[in-house]
C-alpha cells in the first residue's frame, strides 16, 4: 500500500521556500546583532536602496542575470544526478574563448583589424565561443566521470582552480591588455560589441536633458529655481544621472528565454527524458536503452557551456565603461552561488529565475552596505561578505535542512492545522 | 488462556492516511507453528515490525507470555524473548558463524570470553535443535540454507522463545525449504513458538497448527489449518473466489524465435555468471526458467535484452545476431518485463505517463524529432492503463504511487502492447497480489497464444510450472536440460534446481 504524506503544492513550492528565507535572514540577523550592529537598520537599507531604488533593481536584475546562466546550469547537472561545481573555472574558460576570438578579431594578436565586424555578426560569435569554451571545459571532468568513475565533484573543484592558473598565465602574457603592464586584464571590447544595457536609454536621455539644463543655467536661473519651477524636470535629470551606468542588459531577457528553452529541453524533449531518467534511477535509464555515459559526458557539457555564458554578462553586459574586458576573478564568485539559486529554486527554470533575482538583490545589498553603512546615522559599520555569510544560510536551510523545514511545516499542518494542507491523496488500488 | 505466547489487542497503525493495520487481534498459543498469509501489502510486514519495535502502534496493547511489552524498542523485544528472522539475512559476510552470533552481543571490549561462552552455547543450541553448523566457517561461503540456519541460531542465542520467519522460503529449493520445516517441527517439539509470514498457501498446509489471515490491514479470519483448504484461505485473502490453477489452451509452437548456443557470461569483475547456456524457445511457446534466486538467471535476461555482452556462445533472434544495446535489441522486436521493476522496469520517480514510455521514449510513436508529444502520450497511456486494469488508470499520477501489482501491470501493458515477437519475463508476479497475478498470467498466455515466444524467469515454482510449455533449470549459472512440463513434477524439478544435471563448462570441462 503505498502512501504519501506529500504538502499540497502551493504550500511547498510556495510557503517553505519563504519560511526558509526567513530563517535564513532570521539568523543572518543574529549575526549582525552578535557583531554590535543593528539589523533592522540593514533591513532598511535593503528596502529603501535596493527593492525601491530603481538603481538596486537594475543592478540586482544584472547580477541576477549572471546567476540565472550559472544557476540553470548547475540545475541541469542536477538533473541528471551530477553535481557541477565548476561554474567558476567553466565561467573563466567560457571568458577565455571569447576574448580569445575577440582578440584575435580585433588584430590584438597579427595588427590586422580588418575582422573587426559590428556588434550583430561579432555579439552572436562571442556567444557560441563563450558557450563553447564553458563546455569544453566541462567535457574533461565530465568524460572522467562518466568513463572513469572520478567524482566530478573533485574533478571541477579542481578544473577551477586549473582555469584559474590559466586565465592568469594568458593575461599576463597572450592576452595581456599592452596599456596595463601591471594590471592583469585583457585589452577593452570595442564599444560596439557591448550588450544594450538599460544605462544606455538614460545616458541617451541624459544628452537632451543635461542641454536643457544648461539652458535653465544660462537663463540665469539657480539650481534651486530649477528644483522648485521644473520639478518634474529636475526628478527626471537625477534618475537619468543615477540610472546611467546601470549595467541591467538585454541578456537579462535573453536569459528569460533560455530559461523557458530550458524547461522545453528537460521536460519536453527524449533528451531531457534522458538526462531525467539518469538522474533517477542509472539501471532504469540504461535498461530504457539510454546510453548512460555518453548522455552524462553531454550533460555536464551543455552544464557547462551555460556556465560560459555567463561570461557574456560579466564582459559584455558590464555597467563600467572600463571593464568590458576579461580578468582572473571571471565570474567573481557568481559561479558558486550559482549552487544556491538552483538548490533554492528546486531546479525548475522559473524558481531559478525567482532566486536569481533574490540572491542578484542580496548582492547589491551588499554593495549598498558597503558604500552606504559609513554615511548614515547611526553609522552601519558591517562589511559586505555578510551577504555571503546570509547566503551561506539560505543554502544551508534549502540544502541541507532542506527537510528540517518540510517536517516542521508538515508537523504544524498535521498537529495544528488537522490535516489541512497536505496534497489530496490518490494512491493505487491493491484489488485487480 | 494462560499459555499464550503473544497476545495482540486492536492495534492499528496507519501512515499519513493510510490504514496499514486495523483493530487487529491475534494469540498465538506457546509451542505451536502459527501462520499469517496475506497479499502483499495487506499489513504483514507492519505488524510484525510493531512487534518487534520498530513501529509504534496508534492504538492496541500487546503482551508476550502475558508481560506486555513496551514498544518501539527492539532490545525490549529480544529481551521479552522475540526472534526475528528477516527475509533478507542480517548478517556479516567475511564474518564466521560464531562472529556473526555474537555481533550485537559481545559484552565487553575482549571478544575472547564471549567467543568461548559463545561457542559452547552454539554447540549445545546445535545439538539441542539438530542444527548442525560448523562455528567456525565463513558466512559468505555457506549455502543460502545454512546461512538461514545460522539467523535462527542467532535469535536462540539471544533467547528468543517466540521466533518470526518472514518469507523465509523465498531463498530457498523445495529441498531446502523441507530441511527448513523439519527444523521448525523441532523447534516446536522443544517448546518454541514460531510466527510464520508467508504468502504460499502450500506452506501454511505443511507446516502450521494454526493460521490467521490478513487483508487490507484487517485481521479477517483465524483457522485451525486442519480444517481449512487452500481454497479457502485464498478467497479470505482476496476476499472472492479465485481460480489458483491457470487456464491455457495446449502450445502450438511454430519455428525457433529465440535461440541461446553455450552462451558465457563473465562480469566486469571476472565472476562467471553464465556457463554454457542452450537453449531455443519457439514462437508460440513459454519456456520456464526454474531455480532459486541468484543463480544467473537475472544475468540471463540482461544479457538477452543486450543490457550485458555475453563473452562467448550465440543469440539468435529469428535467425539474426542479437544487436548489442538495450535499443537495438528493442529494435529486434525482443520485450522484457525486468525481474526488478522497482529499480530497472520503471522510473518511479516519473509520472505514470513517462515510466509508460521507458524504453520507447525516443521512437516516432511518442517523439517528434526531439520534441516528445506528450498530449499524445498521456492520452495513448490512459488507453493502455484501461485496457490493462491498472488502478486508478491515471496516467499523470507518479509510478511509485501505484501498488506493486499495479506498477508490473504498467510494464506489462507498456512491453505487451508493442506486440514483440519474443518476451522476456522475469519475476512477473514477485511483490504482486493474488488477484492481480490471476490478470498478469492470463495476459501472458495470451501473448503466447498471439505468437509470441516467451522466455519466463521465476523463482516460484508453481507459477513456472503453471505457465510453462517446457521448463529449464538453472543452478551457479548453468541450464539444465529442458523438460517438457506436462511430463515434469516439483519434486524432480527440485533436483535440477539443485544441480543434479550433466554440468560442463563451454571448454568441454566438467564443473
Amino acid at each position: 500500500m503505498s502512501q504519501s504524506r506529500e504538502l499540497h503544492p502551493i504550500i511547498n513550492y510556495g510557503v517553505v521556500p519563504i519560511l526558509q528565507l526567513v530563517l535564513a535572514f532570521a539568523v543572518a540577523g543574529l549575526l549582525i546583532v552578535l557583531i554590535g550592529q543593528n539589523p533592522v537598520q540593514a533591513v532598511q537599507l535593503y528596502v529603501t536602496d535596493v527593492l525601491l531604488s530603481p538603481v538596486g533593481i537594475g543592478q540586482s536584475i544584472y547580477y541576477g542575470t549572471t546567476l540565472m546562466f550559472t544557476g540553470m546550469a548547475v540545475a541541469l547537472a542536477f538533473h541528471a544526478g551530477l553535481f557541477n561545481i565548476g561554474g567558476e573555472g567553466q565561467g573563466l574558460v567560457g571568458g577565455i574563448a571569447m576574448t580569445g576570438i575577440a582578440l584575435l578579431m580585433m588584430g590584438h594578436f597579427t595588427g590586422d583589424v580588418g575582422l573587426l565586424v559590428p556588434g550583430f555578426l561579432a555579439v552572436p560569435l562571442l556567444f557560441i565561443f563563450a558557450a563553447l569554451g564553458g563546455a569544453a571545459w566541462a567535457a574533461i571532468p565530465g568524460y572522467l566521470q562518466a568513463y572513469r568513475g572520478s567524482h566530478l565533484v573533485i574533478t571541477t573543484i579542481m578544473f577551477n582552480a586549473i582555469a584559474f592558473s590559466l586565465v592568469l598565465f594568458l593575461l599576463t602574457g597572450w592576452f595581456q591588455n599592452p596599456e596595463t603592464p601591471g594590471d592583469p586584464k585583457s585589452p577593452l571590447y570595442p564599444e560596439s560589441w557591448w550588450l544594450w544595457k538599460l544605462g544606455d536609454y538614460f545616458q541617451y536621455q541624459l544628452v537632451g536633458l543635461e542641454a536643457q539644463y544648461q539652458e535653465f543655467k544660462d537663463a540665469g536661473l539657480k539650481v534651486k529655481d530649477i528644483k522648485a519651477q521644473h520639478a518634474e524636470f529636475w526628478e527626471q535629470r537625477s534618475l537619468a544621472r543615477s540610472m546611467k551606468n546601470s549595467a541591467a542588459n538585454v541578456s537579462f531577457l535573453f536569459a528569460l528565454l533560455l530559461a523557458v528553452g530550458f524547461w522545453f529541453f528537460v521536460w519536453r524533449t527524449k533528451w531531457g527524458y534522458a538526462i531525467r531518467a539518469i538522474g533517477f534511477n542509472q539501471t532504469a535509464a540504461r535498461y530504457g536503452g539510454v546510453n548512460v555515459p555518453r548522455t552524462m559526458v553531454m550533460t555536464v557539457c551543455l552544464s557547462g557551456a551555460l556556465a560560459g555564458l555567463a561570461m557574456t554578462n560579466i564582459i559584455l553586459g558590464n555597467g563600467s565603461d572600463s571593464e568590458h574586458v576579461l580578468r582572473e576573478t571571471g565570474l567573481v564568485g557568481l559561479g558558486f552561488v550559482g549552487i544556491a539559486v538552483a538548490l533554492m529554486g528546486r531546479n525548475h527554470p522559473f524558481g531559478i529565475i525567482l532566486a536569481a533575482l533574490l540572491f542578484g538583490s542580496l548582492f547589491q545589498w551588499g554593495e549598498v552596505i558597503q558604500l552606504k553603512g559609513q554615511f548614515i546615522r547611526p553609522k552601519l559599520d558591517i562589511d559586505k561578505e555578510i551577504v555571503v555569510a546570509l547566503q551561506g544560510l539560505v543554502v544551508l536551510f534549502t540544502g541541507a535542512l532542506y527537510l528540517m523545514v518540510v517536517w516542521g511545516v508538515q508537523w504544524f499542518a498535521r498537529r495544528v492545522l488537522g490535516g489541512w494542507g497536505f496534497a489530496k491523496e490518490e494512491v493505487g488500488e491493491e484489488r485487480a | 488462556m494462560t499459555n499464550l505466547a503473544i497476545e495482540l489487542n486492536s492495534i492499528s497503525k496507519s501512515f499519513g492516511p493510510v490504514q496499514a493495520n486495523k483493530d487487529i487481534d491475534l494469540a498465538v498459543e506457546t509451542g505451536t507453528i502459527h501462520g499469517i498469509v496475506g497479499e502483499n501489502g495487506a499489513g504483514k510486514s507492519t505488524l510484525m515490525s510493531i512487534l518487534y519495535g520498530f513501529y509504534v502502534p496508534d492504538e492496541g496493547s500487546i503482551n508476550v507470555f502475558g508481560e506486555p511489552l513496551e514498544f518501539n524498542s527492539s532490545q525490549k523485544a529480544i529481551e521479552a524473548g522475540i526472534g526475528m528472522v528477516h527475509q533478507h539475512f542480517m548478517l556479516g559476510e567475511p564474518f564466521t558463524v560464531l562472529e556473526n552470533i555474537i555481533l550485537g552481543a559481545e559484552g565487553g571490549f575482549l571478544l575472547g570470553g564471549a567467543m568461548s561462552k559463545a561457542r559452547k552455547a552454539l554447540l549445545d543450541l546445535s545439538e539441542r535443535y539438530g542444527l548442525s553448523v560448523d562455528p567456525d566457517a565463513v558466512i559468505g561461503t555457506l549455502p543460502v540454507g545454512v546461512q538461514q540456519r545460522v539467523e535462527i541460531l542467532k535469535a536462540l542465542y539471544r533467547g528468543a522463545k517466540v521466533l518470526i520467519l518472514d518469507e523465509p522460503t523465498g531463498v530457498l529449493t523445495p529441498q531446502e525449504a523441507d530441511a527448513l520445516f523439519d527444523i521448525l517441527r523441532s523447534l516446536k517439539e522443544q517448546g518454541t513458538t514460531i510466527l510464520l509470514i508467508t504468502h504460499k498457501l502450500h506452506e501454511i498446509m505443511d507446516v502450521t497448527d494454526r493460521v490467521s489471515v490478513i487483508r487490507r490491514g484487517e485481521m479477517v479470519g483465524h483457522r485451525e489449518t486442519a480444517a481449512t483448504s487452500p481454497e479457502e484461505l485464498a478467497e479470505l485473502m482476496v476476499g472472492r473466489k479465485v481460480l489458483l490453477e491457470v487456464d491455457k489452451a495446449p502450445a502450438q509452437p511454430k519455428d525457433v524465435a529465440l535461440s541461446v548456443r553455450n552462451l558465457d557470461y563473465v562480469d566486469e569483475r571476472g565472476i562467471q555468471r553464465l556457463s554454457n547456456v542452450s537453449f531455443d524457445v519457439k514462437a508460440g511457446e513459454i519456456l520456464g526458467v526454474a531455480g532459486v534466486s541468484g543463480n544467473g538467471q537475472a544475468y540471463l535476461l540482461e544479457v538477452l535484452s543486450g543490457m550485458h555482452t555475453a563473452t562467448g556462445g550465440a543469440i539468435t533472434i529469428n535467425g539474426e545476431p542479437l544487436a548489442s544495446t538495450p535499443d537495438t535489441v528493442r529494435g529486434q522486436s525482443i520485450g522484457h518485463v525486468p525481474e526488478d521493476r522497482q529499480h530497472m522496469g520503471l522510473v518511479t520517480s516519473f509520472p505514470a505517463w513517462e515510466s509508460g514510455i521507458l524504453g520507447f521514449q525516443a521512437s516516432a510513436l511518442y517523439c517528434n524529432g526531439g520534441a516528445m508529444k506528450t498530449k499524445a502520450i498521456k492520452d495513448a497511456m490512459g488507453a493502455l492503463m484501461e485496457k490493462f486494469d491498472v488502478r486508478p488508470p491515471n496516467p499523470l499520477l507518479g509510478t511509485a504511487k501505484f501498488s506493486g501489482g499495479n506498477q508490473q501491470k504498467i510494464v506489462l501493458a507498456r512491453e505487451i502492447d508493442k506486440a514483440p515477437d519474443v518476451l522476456l519475463v522475469g519475476q512477473p508476479t514477485r511483490g504482486v497480489d493474488i488477484g492481480a497475478i490471476e490478470f498478469i498470467h492470463r495476459q501472458i498466455i495470451a501473448m503466447r497464444d498471439a505468437g509470441a515466444a516467451i522466455l519466463l524467469v521465476s523463482v516460484e515454482l508453481e507459477e513456472v510450472l503453471s505457465l510453462s510449455d517446457r521448463v529449464v533449470a538453472m543452478f551457479d549459472g548453468f541450464c539444465s536440460p529442458d523438460r517438457i512440463t506436462a511430463e515434469t513434477d516439483e519434486r524432480s524439478l527440485g533436483l535440477l534446481m539443485a544441480g543434479e544435471f550433466e554440468r560442463t563448462t563451454s571448454e568441454g570441462m566438467a564443473a
